[in-house]
């Protein structure tokens, strides 16, 4: 008795009890005869099997941040959390002139240790791959750089890049001259690429994502920026 | 149809069921807990007031879902950038009561999920997880059963590909205390 061929569209139909009668027996009868089909199957059921399990107890909002003794991490994206920091009273905004009024400038009050360093320390956040808003997060880097290295006031700073801002660092970056010349002009900044963005676009384009030499990988950004402001660091959404 | 009732345990248990499983499925869309929270709230919200509209108890969870893909997709469309999904928001802190690989299998999960596109995970996550059949996904999403059936399986072999390419290289996205 000859077998018809089976589809993967057919195999995902009877794997969901969407066939009956002959159509279903059909495809019964390819089962038992062909163990490649049957792998073919059993990848699949796996895969939905695991899929319900990945979202069976999701992580919930977690109203503090700062508080590690939940297991959950709170995975919020890192503009949110800055909402449910305000809200939560720990953190205070203020508002400085840094390349316009609109930046928000973020600085914990009660919740982090006073440090010991006196240098200044910002953190720059970038996570979209709109062009005006990278070169927005750039101005601001080479003005706070270029003014505190004239004035001779100590600074750190700290270029975040995730999610679709990933590209900023990513080698093929259109701004790939002029981080290589903000960094060779100042000791006190540093790139960091989301590692979780970086895996992300690894996978859908199918080859490793590269980064530029002056950028660094960190595991992921909102760590990074949790991190930080933990520490004190101020916190610049661009 | 009186939606939900808060008069009784019973009644009680039902509500909180029903938005745990309305919370899997938005947290399945976005991967943001907060904006999962918010879609769920706006669901049961938009639900309650239009509860007379629902003749049929049977047909109650096609309904819900149906409410919060319509609010998933106004999120969407309010959206400057139409991001989907914010990858650092994917969950991935190690727990240690929590079996290494099968921890490690769930994040590849999730981190597959992202290469699928909104459509695709939407029809994967009510067939696989919520068990609907093609007929009431079609209503879900307005759509033909055919056209459920051939992106159903086109969203199938694109995780099986994703999978099978992160056990082929794992990808390291356990989280590290920064120092």
């Amino acid at each position: 008795m000859s077998i018809a061929p089976v589809s993967d569209e057919q195999l995902s139909a009877w794997l969901d009890g969407e066939l009956d009668g002959p159509e279903a027996q059909a495809i019964e009868r390819a089962l038992a005869a062909d163990p490649a089909l049957a792998r073919r199957l059993a990848r699949f059921e796996d895969d939905m099997l695991a899929l319900s399990q990945a979202y069976t107890d999701p992580p919930l909002p977690r109203t503090n941040p700062f508080s590690s003794k939940q297991t959950r991490w709170p995975a919020v994206a890192a503009a949110l959390l800055v909402g449910v920091l305000i809200g939560t009273g720990l953190i205070r905004t203020h508002q400085q002139d840094v390349s316009g009024p609109k930046q928000r400038m973020l600085q914990i009050a009660d919740a982090a240790p006073v440090s010991l360093e006196s240098a200044e320390r910002i953190l720059l956040h970038i996570d979209s791959s709109d062009g005006q808003r990278i070169e927005r997060v750039l101005n601001t880097a080479e003005q706070l750089l270029q003014e505190r290295a004239r004035t001779g006031r100590p600074l750190k700073l700290e270029v975040v890049a995730n999610a679709r801002g990933l590209i900023t660092l990513r080698r093929e970056s259109p701004y790939a001259n002029r981080i290589r010349d903000l960094q060779s002009r100042h000791e006190n900044v540093s790139f960091k690429a989301c590692g979780m963005a970086m895996a992300h676009f690894s996978l859908v384009e199918g080859e490793p994502v590269e980064l530029l030499p002056e950028a660094d990988r960190v595991p992921a950004a909102l760590e990074e920026i949790l991190e930080r402001l933990k520490e004190g660091w101020t916190y610049v959404h661009g | 149809m009186k939606l939900f009732s808060t008069q009784t345990r019973h009644g009680r248990q039902a509500l909180t069921d029903r938005w745990r499983r309305l919370y899997r499925l938005a947290y399945a869309w976005c991967h943001e807990p907060q904006t999962a929270m918010d879609l769920v709230q706006d669901c049961l919200t938009k639900a309650l007031r239009a509860q007379n509209q629902l003749q049929d108890e049977k047909s109650l969870d096609p309904w819900l879902f149906s409410i919060l893909l319509n609010c998933w997709r106004d999120h969407l469309r309010g959206r400057k950038e139409t991001q989907e999904l914010d990858l650092d928001s994917l969950e991935s802190r190690d727990n240690p009561e929590q079996n290494h690989s099968r921890q490690q299998l769930m994040e590849h999960v999730r981190l597959a999920m992202t290469t699928l596109n909104g459509e695709q995970r939407q029809i994967l996550t009510l067939v696989a997880i919520e068990g609907l059949s093609y007929d009431q996904v079609a209503t879900i999403m307005s759509i033909p059963a055919g056209t459920v059936m051939s992106r159903l399986c086109r969203a199938r072999q694109k995780l099986r590909d994703a999978l099978a390419a992160l056990e082929a290289r794992p990808v390291d996205i356990h989280l590290r205390r920064v120092k």
